[in-house]
């Protein structure tokens, strides 16, 4: 592998930004994505480009990690803007061929669709960018935590994520091992139909499976050896506190996108 | 939720996500990824609740930046893109694979869990690209379908192999 799996897109650093609590994080994301389905004007969203500009350059971001969070939503940016361009009803008519006409009604809304789609984008990405997969699972289940007296296990599935993500790497290791293993046995991936070549996969995929469920059963009597008993009564060496700096994100940065929405 | 119930999703969320990895080139042109044959499995050995958290975790994983979904990629943006319905319909479609697992229909099941995720898949495909339904079943469903069938055979083979050895482990906990 040529990255590291488990870090994902995180990019680590030291900064501002990165320094904030996940939850902080987690919960700007949050506000941001419901922001921008509430406004509806450019000048609206030149705030919300201006905040999160703020945070790309503090975070150190560099432009390439950006650009690919958004090149999966490319071509449906692209047809939302020329969609809209093409097919919005208005009275400024600029252009007319036979039933297409562009209005700047069009242009407007096409143009505010596409921004808006970069901006909810660009909102997750930071968070990702700047805090690491465990960071944010931890904040998860801090957020989530209310929801436990709904029976919603919280803690569970942050610790399953937890475990989850300690795994992938040692199961992408095990999966090279048991193709050269099986190669030195003679195994043969390579010819034959598509039908044999499936069939050649078995002796690859048991031993996989068996020995990640053989794990996991190591990983539980482990676990309740060590008198793990779910997240009740559960302490842990580094609690999340917030800090001064979230304070002043929830505290001030928040209330004015509220405000922006409210003016905008 | 048992700490057995809860290492066995986490694994099962983690085998498919190495699975993505695993990709076979095919004559056709669409390799094949492990990751629907995980899934597969995970529906057919684990209960539906715990294979619809297993899911569940795998999309989560993605979301938070890790380069878990087809083509080493992540983000939010990858399930709300063209191809992301293929995604999030695994959830709807592990759990009542595993639910006609259970009842000893997996055949049925897997069909069931194959059209659940092309139905969803393909209107997201439809809308996001704006094409309509036909044409995104054509482009979006039928170069995989070879591909979907040999995975069915395979979780089968893999699933009979595992289940002995689950129920004997199940047995000691």
């Amino acid at each position: 592998m040529a990255f590291d799996v488990t870090l994902g897109q995180y990019i680590p650093g030291e900064s501002f930004v990165h320094r904030l609590d996940p939850r902080t994080k987690l919960i700007m994301a949050l506000a941001l994505i419901v922001v921008l389905f509430m406004i509806e004007s450019f000048i609206g969203y030149l705030w919300v480009a201006g905040f999160l500009l703020l945070a790309i350059i503090n975070g150190d971001i560099p432009l390439s990690s950006i650009t690919r969070g958004l090149k999966p939503l490319t071509l449906i940016i692209l047809l939302t803007v020329i969609l809209n361009i093409f097919f919005t009803e208005g009275t400024q008519v600029l252009w007319q061929w036979k039933f297409i006409k562009i209005t700047q009604e069009g242009i407007a809304k096409g143009l505010l669709l596409g921004v808006r789609l970069i901006l909810l984008i660009l909102s997750t990405t930071i968070m990702t960018l700047t805090t690491s997969p465990l960071a944010i699972t931890d904040g998860l289940e801090y957020l989530l935590s209310p929801l436990k007296k709904l029976k919603f296990p919280a803690h569970e599935l942050s610790m399953m994520l937890t475990i989850a993500l300690r795994f992938i790497p040692t199961l992408l290791e095990e999966t090279d091992k048991i193709i050269k293993a099986q190669m030195a046995r003679g195994a043969d991936f390579e010819s034959g139909n598509l039908f044999r070549r499936a069939q050649n996969m078995v002796p690859l995929l048991v031993p996989l499976f068996v020995s990640a469920f053989r794990r996991a059963d190591d990983l539980a009597t482990a676990m309740e050896s060590r008198c793990y008993r779910g997240g009740e009564g559960r302490t842990r060496l580094n609690e999340l506190v917030f800090q001064r700096a979230d304070y002043f994100v929830l505290g001030i940065v928040l209330p004015v996108l509220v405000l922006v929405v409210v003016l905008f | 939720m048992s700490t057995k119930r809860l290492t066995y999703i986490a694994l099962c969320a983690s085998l498919i996500a190495a699975l993505t990895f695993f990709c076979v080139p095919t004559p056709w042109g669409v390799p094949i990824t492990g990751q629907t044959l995980a899934v597969l499995v995970t529906g057919l050995l684990l209960s539906p609740v715990d294979a619809f958290f297993a899911v569940l975790l795998y999309i989560t994983m993605g979301i938070i930046g890790l380069p878990v979904f087809s083509g080493a990629k992540s983000g939010i943006g990858v399930l709300l893109g063209p191809t992301g319905g293929y995604i999030y319909s695994f959830l709807i479609g592990v759990y009542i694979l595993s639910l006609f697992a259970q009842k000893n229909k997996p055949i049925l099941g897997s069909l069931v869990f194959t059209a659940i995720v092309y139905l969803v898949g393909s209107f997201q495909l439809a809308i996001t690209t704006n094409s309509t339904f036909l044409h995104a079943l054509k482009i979006g469903m039928l170069p995989f379908l070879p591909g979907d069938f040999l995975k069915i055979y395979l979780s089968f083979v893999i699933a009979k192999r595992l289940v002995p050895l689950f129920k004997t482990q199940n047995q000691k906990a």
